[in-house]
């Protein structure tokens, strides 16, 4: 047996994986929150959550130091969550015309749609099932608009979209919520009553 | 004056703060004499309100999540890492062959130049000189920057002259 040469060092990744982890321990909680708030369920968010560090880990060489952390992982997961409900089927993803609110979903969608399948202990019924019925893209414009409380250039740079259809996105979004929560409510007190 | 149309249209981004000084103070002052737009802005409010109740409970991101990242992470690394290994190893039995017609080669051209020693080309110098010039990432599209660029100029001095 003739002596070979030493083998070839695994390619340096501790800076890659101090990266994750630092990740990973600083913006894991706000990370897998919005993941909940967007997937309305927590199977789902840890989905999200999951993949979204792993995107993290292999484009670390991308995130340019200096800008936030916490928006580039927000696309990330905004991202993944439209690609996913794209893939399930009967998800509407076109924007309702102004005009068009009381929109109902065919209930196939609904079943396969988490927010629809939100647990009450954590989000009231009424809210979730208006959330339900917003495109992903409003969903997630009014929930880091609302909810964690982004500026609309935040929130653009996290949709990679305009300052102005940020606006637009939120205006819809909020006209049909102001519709749907009072209905949903309507319907849960009916409900609770008739039970 | 604003009028209700306008007041409405921006009444979303009075109740977030993100309009400009005088928009903000024309939006106040229609807002307080106007009842119907009052009560546009108090449902945009109550809605927000709701929407942060229903999402005030803040959840600790699961174990799992953590530990499932590292596990996929570390099967990716040893992918790679089985990949480079394979990559190695193919031109390990071609190796000695190249080294050594490398090698004769090189003492060759050693001991039919004597003691000069080896030289350079112009165009290496001419070609390194570019890339740190140019800044490129290429020294191919630096060369062919050069070239094209060193053409037009040759173009323009020969029009002056
Ligand atoms: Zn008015």
């Amino acid at each position: 047996m003739t002596a070979r040469p030493s083998r070839p060092a695994e390619p340096p990744s501790d800076d890659q994986n101090a990266f994750l982890e630092h990740a990973m321990a600083t913006y894991g909680r706000q990370t897998y929150n919005y993941a909940y708030r967007l997937a309305g369920n927590e199977a789902d968010a840890r989905d999200l959550t999951q993949e979204a560090f792993i995107r993290v880990y292999r484009a670390w060489r991308s995130f340019q130091p200096g800008t936030s952390f916490l928006s580039w992982i927000y696309r990330i997961v905004t991202n993944l969550h439209r690609d996913e409900l794209r893939k399930r089927k009967g998800v509407i993803l076109q924007e309702l015309p102004d005009d068009n609110v009381a929109r109902e979903l065919p209930r196939e969608a609904r079943q396969h749609d988490p927010i629809a399948q939100i647990h009450e202990r954590q989000l009231s019924e009424s809210v979730a099932s208006a959330l339900a019925r917003l495109t992903p893209d409003q969903r997630a414009v009014v929930l880091l608009a609302d909810v964690e409380e982004r500026s609309y250039q935040e929130i653009a740079d996290i949709m990679a979209c305009s300052i102005g259809t940020v606006r637009s996105r939120l205006h819809r979004a909020r006209l049909q919520l102001r519709k749907m929560i009072p209905r949903a409510r309507a319907a849960e007190q009916q409900q609770g009553s008739t039970a | 004056m604003m009028t209700c149309h306008d007041c409405q249209e921006l009444l979303t981004d009075y109740q977030r703060g993100e309009l400009t000084a005088d928009n903000d103070a024309a939006l106040f002052e229609h807002i307080s004499t106007c009842p119907q737009c009052r009560a546009e802005l108090d449902g945009q409010t109550e809605l927000t309100a709701t929407l942060r109740a229903a999402f005030s409970q803040e959840l600790d991101m699961p174990a799992s999540v953590m530990a499932s990242v590292r596990q996929s992470v570390h099967s990716e690394r040893r992918a790679a890492f089985g990949n480079a290994l394979r990559s190695w190893l193919r031109p390990v039995v071609l190796a000695p062959a190249a080294a050594g017609i490398v090698l004769v080669a090189g003492v060759a051209t050693y001991v039919h130049n004597g003691s000069t020693p080896p030289r350079v080309s112009a165009e290496y110098l001419v070609r390194q000189h570019v890339v740190h010039t140019l800044n490129s990432q290429s020294s191919d599209r630096a060369w062919n920057a050069y070239l094209l660029t060193s053409s037009t100029s040759d173009d323009a001095n020969a029009k002056t002259k």
